[in-house]
This record gives structure tokens, C-alpha cells and sequence, in this order.
């Protein structure tokens, strides 16, 4: 538990302290870029998420709440 | 045009059986998809297995998505998938002149999923809120779920949070088993139900760099045991027995960094996962998407994973334990895993073609954690996949 609290404390701070430039909205063509999207192949990145659910013991934790499956 | 950008930067994906959304973004115009993937799972050697079949799970993978901006401002997402799986599965441990054995089922599992679920998203000048639901039906396996995702940007726009939670009913009914007086010795209609929720906060660096950090929660309630798994237990034979519930938390960590020198995009992915079964595990996933030319994209990738094991996992117990609790499932052992991939992209006009590959071995040797027990049936496989997208 207080490593949890460690990483989300360095990850808040981290974030604070970055050089957020002001970024303007001509400059943002990078980051609409398709492969710059969180999850650029949604249908590709279901099917590992699932075969990992099935296989290993973890579960969640990249932004989805996803449903059951009987992945015996 | 920085509205539709930003609003493609939101992360916040909600993922249902398949879908994963970027919800505060709306499509252009109506896109169809169709992967299929073909998975294979390595077969053991004779000296692994003292019975029952080396050959291990074999499964044919058809998904099939629609999405569709229904006005300005909302949008629908369907998607449907099936699965037939066939092969054998690990059953039970035995122990013989000191020694732990394992003992597969025969090759005789053959089974089919179907899957289908929906979602619809509003989005706003600076939010978005969406609803979706789904169902999967397997012959011994029934699951419902319903979910909701709000994100918010601040103003400025260089800032989202976003909150998403589900719910799931899930009922169980697995296949008899007849001992020789006829009685079935497997459980019958169980029922499960789990929820969970997840807070991000992403937020635009520079102009090339994007970050998210996120908190999660997952509980599960009721039966989460194998039905189909025996455990080896002081000479006797038990079924597979775990705790009725399951409390886990993640902490997660995301950058995207385009680097326009290559005209390519680095991505990296940390989780942490923590539960009261005293799992924990670590999960980097790195790739780095290479734009090569003539709308071709190659995409290498790599994974690493490492869970520590459960703490009423081991081999074969040659005690009782006191809270009853037993399980040989090497998905509950201490191991680490490596899966290298490889896909490419070929962009044309409205069309998209892709093909991937990617090999996945797992190893108690690769862990980052100590073991107790081994784990005879750790896993290791082959997935191809072939898909092809279309923009109307």
C-alpha cells in the first residue's frame, strides 16, 4: 500500500513540475495523429487484454471497466 | 479543428468484452472492421504430462466492429465476436515417489462463445458521457454488463480527467462430470458478480508528448473458483477451491511521444496490480510505430509481465490447509512472461489492412517475485491475426 501511494504521489508531481508548454492549437497536428492515440488498434488491443486476462492473474488498469467472459 | 484534436486525446477507453472508446471523440463517417485471430497454444512434452493429452488449447477468433456518428455530437459503437476453442486443459497434479505429475483433461473440450455489446457516446464543448452494455453466452458461461465513462477537459485544454465503472452479473453452469453412481460432481448454477471503477488524468506535455496517469479498483464476489480443475491434496482428490471474493487495485502510467525526425510514435505503457490473494504484478508494454512509407506502418512491440503467486496456490499440498482454500492453477503461481509481436499496417485510400504476430512465453525463472511451488502448466503461444477496416 504505501508503494502505491509513493508511485501516485512521484506520478502527480511529475506531472506538475513537467514543462507544460502552452501548446497551441496549430501546433497539435502531431498529437491527433492516429498512432499517437491511446489505443490506436482498439480491436487488437481487446483481443491481447482478453487473452492476457485468461492466461495471467491481473486484470484492468488501462482505463477500461470491462465485463465478464468465462476465459477459463 | 483544436476541438476535434484535443477531444481525440481523451483517453478514457471502456472496454466491454471488445469495445474500447476514446469517448470524447466522433468518428467522421461510419467505419466497419473485421479481424480474425488465430491462436495456438504450445504442446507439452510427453515428460511433462504423466496423463491425458499434450496438446493444449487451440482457438479460431472472429471480431467484427461497427461505429458510426449518428449526429454531430453522438456516436454509436457495436461490436460482436466469436470464439471456438478447442483442445485440453491442465486438470490436476498428482504426486508420485516425491515427485508432483501433472494430468491433463483428454482433447475432448470443444466450445463457442458469442459476444456482443454497444455503447453510445454524447460529446460536449469540453465533456462526454457515454453508457454500454454487453452480453457473453458460452454453454456453461453467461455474462451481463452494463457501464458508464465521463470525461471533462479543463479549461485550457491541455488537461482531461476522465471516470469510468461497470458492473457484472455472470452465472455459471459447467458442464457435468459423472462419477459411477451417476451423481455429477461439479458444481451447478453459481453466480458471480464483480464491479469496478477507474480515474485518468491525461494531459498534453508539448506539442509531440502526451502522459497519463490512472487509479483503479476491481472487486469480484461469489463463485471464483475452476470448476474444471481437481486439486492434489494429502494423497486425496479435492475440487478446486478459492476465496469468494477478490478486492484488487492498479496504478497506472502512459506516455506517447511522437519523434518527427523518424515519423514515428513511442509508446509505453506501465501497470501495477495489487489483491487480497496476494497477487501483484507488474505489466511494461513498449512499441513504436514506424511510418515507412506508401501508407505503410510497422509496428514492433514488446511485453513484459510478472505476478507474484496466490496465497493458497502450490503444486500439490501435502497438507491440509486450515482455511480450506486450495488451487494448482499456474495462473496463480509466481511467473513472468515475455511476449514479442510484430504488426503492419497498410493504409489505402478508405481502406486499412493489417496483420500481426506475436509470441508469448512465460517462465517461473522470469519472475521478478520468489516461488514456493512450481508451475507445471505455464503457458506459452502463437497469435496471428488478419484484419481490414473500411470508411464510408
Amino acid at each position: 500500500m504505501l508503494n502505491n501511494i509513493k508511485i501516485i504521489l512521484f506520478c502527480l508531481i511529475a506531472f506538475s513540475l513537467s514543462a507544460c508548454t502552452n501548446v497551441q492549437p496549430w501546433e497539435k497536428g502531431n498529437l491527433a495523429k492516429k498512432e499517437m492515440a491511446w489505443s490506436p488498434d482498439a480491436m487488437q488491443a481487446a483481443m491481447n487484454s482478453q487473452v492476457y486476462a485468461s492466461k495471467e492473474s491481473s486484470r484492468g488498469g488501462n482505463g477500461s471497466a470491462g465485463g465478464g467472459c468465462g476465459c477459463n | 479543428m483544436s476541438k476535434k484534436l484535443l477531444k481525440s486525446l481523451n483517453m478514457a477507453a471502456l472496454a466491454l468484452p471488445a469495445i474500447a472508446s476514446q469517448a470524447s471523440t466522433i468518428v467522421d463517417s461510419a467505419e466497419i472492421s473485421l479481424q480474425y485471430g488465430k491462436y495456438q497454444e504450445d504442446s507439452l512434452s510427453s515428460d511433462e504430462v504423466s496423463a491425458g493429452s499434450l496438446d493444449r488449447y487451440d482457438i479460431d477468433v472472429l471480431q467484427f466492429g461497427f461505429v458510426a456518428p449518428l449526429t454531430d455530437h453522438v456516436q454509436l459503437n457495436l461490436h460482436y465476436q466469436q470464439e471456438d476453442l478447442s483442445g485440453a486443459s491442465p486438470w490436476f497434479n498428482t504426486k508420485s515417489n516425491g515427485e508432483v505429475e501433472q494430468v491433463m483433461s483428454g482433447a475432448t473440450i470443444e466450445e463457442s462463445r458469442q459476444d456482443i455489446s454497444a455503447q453510445l457516446t454524447y460529446v460536449g464543448s469540453n465533456y462526454s458521457v457515454s453508457g454500454l452494455f454487453g452480453v457473453s453466452r458460452e454453454n456453461d458461461y453467461e455474462a451481463n454488463s452494463i457501464g458508464a465513462e465521463l470525461t471533462y477537459d479543463f479549461p485550457g485544454k491541455l488537461t482531461t480527467i476522465a471516470l469510468a465503472g461497470d458492473l457484472s452479473f455472470d452465472e455459471i453452469n459447467p458442464t457435468p462430470y459423472y462419477n459411477s453412481n451417476g451423481d455429477n460432481t461439479r458444481v451447478e448454477d453459481e453466480e458471480k458478480e464483480s464491479w469496478s471503477t477507474h480515474l485518468s488524468l491525461s494531459r498534453i506535455i508539448n506539442k509531440s508528448l502526451l502522459a497519463q496517469i490512472g487509479v483503479g479498483a476491481i472487486n469480484r464476489e461469489g463463485y471464483l473458483s475452476d470448476p474444471y480443475k481437481l486439486v492434489g491434496v494429502a494423497n486425496s482428490i479435492v475440487g478446486d477451491a478459492r476465496p469468494d471474493s477478490r478486492f484488487a487495485t492498479t496504478v497506472s502510467a502512459r506516455v506517447r511521444y511522437f519523434i518527427e525526425s523518424l515519423d514515428s510514435a513511442f509508446h509505453f505503457d506501465y501497470r501495477y496490480y495489487s489483491d487480497d490473494w496476494e497477487i501483484e504484478s507488474h505489466t511494461i508494454d513498449i512499441a513504436q510505430y514506424f511510418n515507412v512509407g506508401g501508407g505503410v506502418q510497422l509496428v514492433p512491440s514488446i511485453r513484459y509481465y510478472t505476478q507474484s503467486e496466490a496465497f493458497f496456490y502450490s503444486d500439490y499440498f501435502d497438507e491440509e490447509r486450515f482455511d480450506n482454500y486450495y488451487s494448482n492453477d499456474s495462473r496463480l503461481s509466481s511467473f513472468g512472461a515475455i511476449t514479442l509481436g510484430l504488426k503492419v499496417n497498410w493504409e489505402i485510400q478508405d481502406w486499412l489492412f493489417s496483420a500481426g504476430y506475436q509470441r508469448y512465453t512465460s517462465d517461473q525463472d522470469y519472475s521478478l517475485y520468489d516461488y514456493t511451488s512450481s508451475a507445471l502448466s505455464l503457458v506459452s503461444f502463437n497469435l496471428f491475426t488478419v484484419g481490414v477496416n473500411y470508411k464510408f
